[in-house]
Parts: C-alpha cells; sequence; structure tokens
C-alpha cells in the first residue's frame, strides 16, 4: 500500500484550481457542441439581471476552446522531433549496446540528410521517402503474418488451457473454412455461423463493455471527481 | 400501454438519446453511491505478472518499458491515454525506487508532454526526480520519454520497439492503449529476447493478438480498472464499481429487451 503524497498548501491550491478549470472549460465545451449558441430571455421579476434577452455564445465559446486545443496540439509535433533528436543523441554516446549505438547513430545521420535533401536535389526527400520508408514497411507488413503464425504455434506449446484450445481450434476452422474448396461448403457455413454469432457477440460485448468505460471515465472527470490529468 | 411501449421503443432506437439515459444514470449512479473502505477485487494474473515485472527491474537495474500505443490527447482515444498513464504512473511508482528509470514510449507527438508529466510525477512521489532523466542528451542516464512516430499502420513505432528490446537491455513490457496487427511485431520480438510482456489494446485485432502472443493480456475494460490494482485509492474503486454496475444494467435491459421482442412478438 503506498503512502499518501506530501502535498503542501499551494500544492492542493494548485490542485483545485486546475480541477475547476478542467470541470469549467470541458463541461462549456461538450454544452457549447450539443446546443450550439443559446438564446435567452430573462423574465422582468428577476431582481438586476431581469428583462434582459440576447444569445449566449456557447457554441462560439467551444469552437473557439477546440481551435486553442488544436493550436497547442501543432505544437506537439515540434517537442516530439526534439526529443527524437535528443533520444537518438544520448543513444549513440552513451547507448546500452553496440547495436544501440549505431541504431542511433544511423537515425541521427538520416535526419540530417533529411534536412539538407532538399538543398541537393529537392525530389531527395520523396525519393527516399517512397524508395526507402514505403518498402520497408511493406516488408514489415508482410513479416507480421509469420509473427501470428509462429504466435499460434508457441501458444499451443506453452499455454495448454481450455481458452487457448478453443482459441487455436476457431482459428483453424476459420482458416479452412476460407479455403476456396467446394467440399468444404459446410465447414463455411459453420464458418458463417461462427463469425456472425458467438465471435460478433464476443466482439459486441468487449466494446460495449470498453465504450462504457470511456464514458463513465469521461463523465468522472467532467464533473472533478477523477483527476488522471495530476496529482 | 402498447402505445407507451412503442414510444420508448422509438426513443430507444435514437442513438442520442440512448446515451443521454446512460450518462443520466451514470451520473445518478456517480453521486448516490458511497464507497468508505477498499473493498477486494478478483484476481487478474496480468496485474501479478505487473507486480513481478516491477520488482524483476530493481533487482537486476534493467529499465521497464511502458507505452500506451497510438493513444493521444485530442482525438477519441483521449480517455484511454489518460487512464493508461494514470496506471503508468502507480506502476512506475514502485519502480522509481530502483536505479534503472522506466522508458515510456509514445507513437504520437501530442502524448510525448503526457508521458514526460507522468514520470515526473511518480518520480517526484518518491522524492527522486534527480534519478529521472527527461531531455539532456549528454546524461549517461537514457532520456525515459520517447517518441517514435508511427508511420502509416503505425510499423516504423513497432519497429523501433522491436530493436528496442535487445538495444536497451529491458527487464519487461507493459504495453497498454492502442495497438493494431503490428503488435504481433512487438510481441515476437519480445519473446525472442526473453522480455516477458503484459499487453492489451482497444481494437479488437490488438486484442485477440495480445491474448494469443503476450505472456498475459488484459481483456476489454480491464484497462480501465488496473489503476485500483496498483493502489488502495478509494476514489479509483468507486469508478470501478460504477463501471461493473452500469454494465450489469445494461446486461439486463439487453435481456429485457429481448424478453420483450420475444413477447410482443417483435
Amino acid at each position: 500500500m503506498q503512502n499518501p503524497p506530501n502535498r503542501n498548501l499551494l500544492t492542493r491550491f494548485i490542485v483545485v484550481i486546475t480541477a475547476t478549470f478542467v470541470t469549467i472549460v470541458g463541461l462549456s465545451t461538450l454544452l457549447g457542441l450539443v446546443l450550439g449558441n443559446v438564446s435567452y430571455a430573462i423574465p422582468d421579476g428577476v431582481p438586476v439581471i431581469g428583462g434582459a434577452s440576447g444569445i449566449a455564445p456557447t457554441g462560439d465559446i467551444a469552437f473557439i476552446l477546440i481551435r486553442l486545443a488544436v493550436i497547442v496540439l501543432a505544437y506537439a509535433i515540434l517537442i516530439g522531433v526534439i526529443n527524437l533528436v535528443a533520444v537518438n543523441a544520448q543513444r549513440t554516446l552513451h547507448g546500452a549496446t553496440w547495436t544501440a549505438k549505431i541504431n542511433s547513430a544511423v537515425i541521427l545521420t538520416m535526419f540530417v540528410l533529411g534536412l539538407i535533401a532538399p538543398f541537393i536535389n529537392p525530389n531527395l526527400s520523396d525519393f527516399l521517402l517512397e524508395n526507402v520508408q514505403t518498402t520497408i514497411e511493406s516488408a514489415l507488413a508482410a513479416l507480421v503474418f509469420f509473427a501470428l503464425v509462429y504466435g499460434a504455434f508457441r501458444m499451443l506449446k506453452h499455454k495448454i488451457t481450455f481458452s487457448a484450445i478453443l482459441f487455436i481450434l476457431t482459428v483453424e476452422i476459420v482458416l479452412i473454412g476460407a479455403l476456396p474448396v467446394a467440399q468444404f461448403g459446410l465447414v463455411r457455413n459453420f464458418t458463417d455461423w461462427l463469425i456472425n454469432v458467438p465471435v460478433n457477440a464476443g466482439a459486441r460485448g468487449i466494446l460495449l463493455g470498453i465504450a462504457l468505460a470511456t464514458l463513465i471515465t469521461g463523465l468522472r472527470v467532467l464533473i472533478g471527481q477523477d483527476r488522471t490529468y495530476g496529482e | 400501454m402498447d402505445s407507451f411501449f412503442n414510444t420508448l421503443e422509438i426513443l430507444f432506437s435514437q442513438t442520442m438519446f440512448t446515451t443521454f439515459i446512460i450518462i443520466l444514470i451514470a451520473l445518478f449512479v456517480n453521486v448516490l453511491i458511497r464507497l468508505n473502505e477498499y473493498k477486494p477485487m478478483r484476481r487478474i494474473t496480468a496485474f501479478d505478472k505487473i507486480r513481478q515485472m516491477t520488482g524483476a527491474s530493481i533487482e537486476s537495474s534493467r529499465p521497464l518499458h511502458v507505452s500506451i500505443g497510438s493513444t493521444t490527447i485530442g482525438d477519441e482515444t483521449t480517455m484511454l491515454a489518460l487512464l493508461s498513464s494514470e496506471f503508468i504512473y502507480y506502476a512506475t511508482r514502485e519502480v522509481a525506487i530502483g536505479d534503472a528509470a522506466p522508458l515510456f514510449t509514445v507513437s504520437e507527438g501530442s502524448a510525448l508532454p503526457l508521458a514526460s508529466d507522468t514520470l515526473r510525477r511518480a518520480y517526484e512521489h518518491e522524492n527522486r526526480t534527480r534519478a529521472l532523466n527527461l531531455f539532456n542528451p549528454l546524461s549517461k542516464e537514457a532520456i525515459s520519454a520517447r517518441w517514435y512516430p508511427a508511420g502509416r499502420r503505425s510499423l516504423a513505432f513497432a519497429s523501433a520497439l522491436t530493436t528496442m528490446q535487445a538495444d536497451d537491455n529491458l527487464s519487461g513490457n507493459v504495453l497498454v492503449g492502442r495497438y493494431g496487427l503490428e503488435l504481433a511485431l512487438i510481441l515476437d520480438s519480445a519473446y525472442r529476447n526473453k522480455r516477458p510482456t503484459v499487453a492489451t489494446s482497444d481494437l479488437l485485432d490488438g486484442q485477440a493478438i495480445a491474448y494469443a502472443l503476450a505472456d498475459d493480456a488484459l481483456i476489454g475494460e480491464e484497462v480501465f480498472t488496473a489503476s485500483a490494482y496498483t493502489t488502495a485509492n478509494i476514489r479509483i474503486q468507486k469508478r470501478n464499481f460504477i463501471i461493473d454496475l452500469m454494465r450489469g444494467l445494461v446486461v439486463i435491459a439487453i435481456i429485457g429487451l429481448t424478453l420483450y421482442n420475444m413477447v410482443a412478438g417483435g
């Protein structure tokens, strides 16, 4: 069990301010997006503000807040690039293994090449992207299949449980059902049923659980009961 | 009576109305429920594995690798990113007493400040902020928060994590957040390098791969409950309790509506 953190008065004050700010911004954005700009008319009987009417710019405020978030997020890519250079410079100088040092040195070299490439040849960057990165990514995508097949084999080797056997059996049946052989019509029908009924039901159950958990946590963050963004 | 049920049927066929009702019930339940003491929860083996991995990281002075994949702040994965980093915060607080700082990787630039802040808070909690290197390229300590660009289909990110298994001498991997098919490459590399791994994803293909290839996997919304297993915070346990309760209500609603359709011949 963890001890509670030692918080001084200033830290607590900052936590309260942050929570209040997040709640106000979150709720006003939500309301602005749902309701748009709202017309209002206050009855004459209300003291001081009675009789006032007009349009509250709730929708406009929501869009301003969203635009602010987008601008802040755009700067994050800059932080990312600086981080990438710093991480690989540190690994090149003090990497845990020789391979780490070599990998990071290559990445740094490519980064510098990418920076000077437009001055040497304006098309060089595009050439490298199309002929090196895209080709390597395609090769990696093909490797995923082998990793999956080997993983299934390994699962039978190490995790012989009822659910593991069921998992592998289902995979096998679905693969056999996908074969373009006329004699496997019965298996194909069974595969269709398997995908449409139990697999679909399970998948929906999992997605429903995730959606519910997301909704409830989001609500708790909005009303300030969960402060996952800081202590 | 029939017109009442017909009206209900029409209303509930509207997604907005159903969502609104769920939100109202969730708010009501949230206010109504009081949880005063820590209640025992069902055992999930993945959390035992994570506890072993944090212990192994401290004893062997090798970094634990944690990642939130392609979740980020600012899109539909925001909540998952916040919760995953909350879980990582509690998990890395344990590791913070060791010599090797954990490595926190993200594939979205906007998630990098979240990763840095999560680690900073964890180390601050243990009064060990000096042991954490977040940006100094000249330090002998590895930079703990790392951004690896995703590229198309996150394959560039996956290849970076694949090479990290051996290059950074990891003690293990905790992969929570969003991953697709590319997770197979990371888990295969982790297996070949004998790095224990706990993985999960909010995407179904990533989840299936995590179940088949990782040493342990968190299924469905288990990642949302994760923080309650790593800290004795009543507030977090209350969240789990409400999620469980709402799930129970949805199950009852589904069974009830199915029975009603059967009886009414719908």
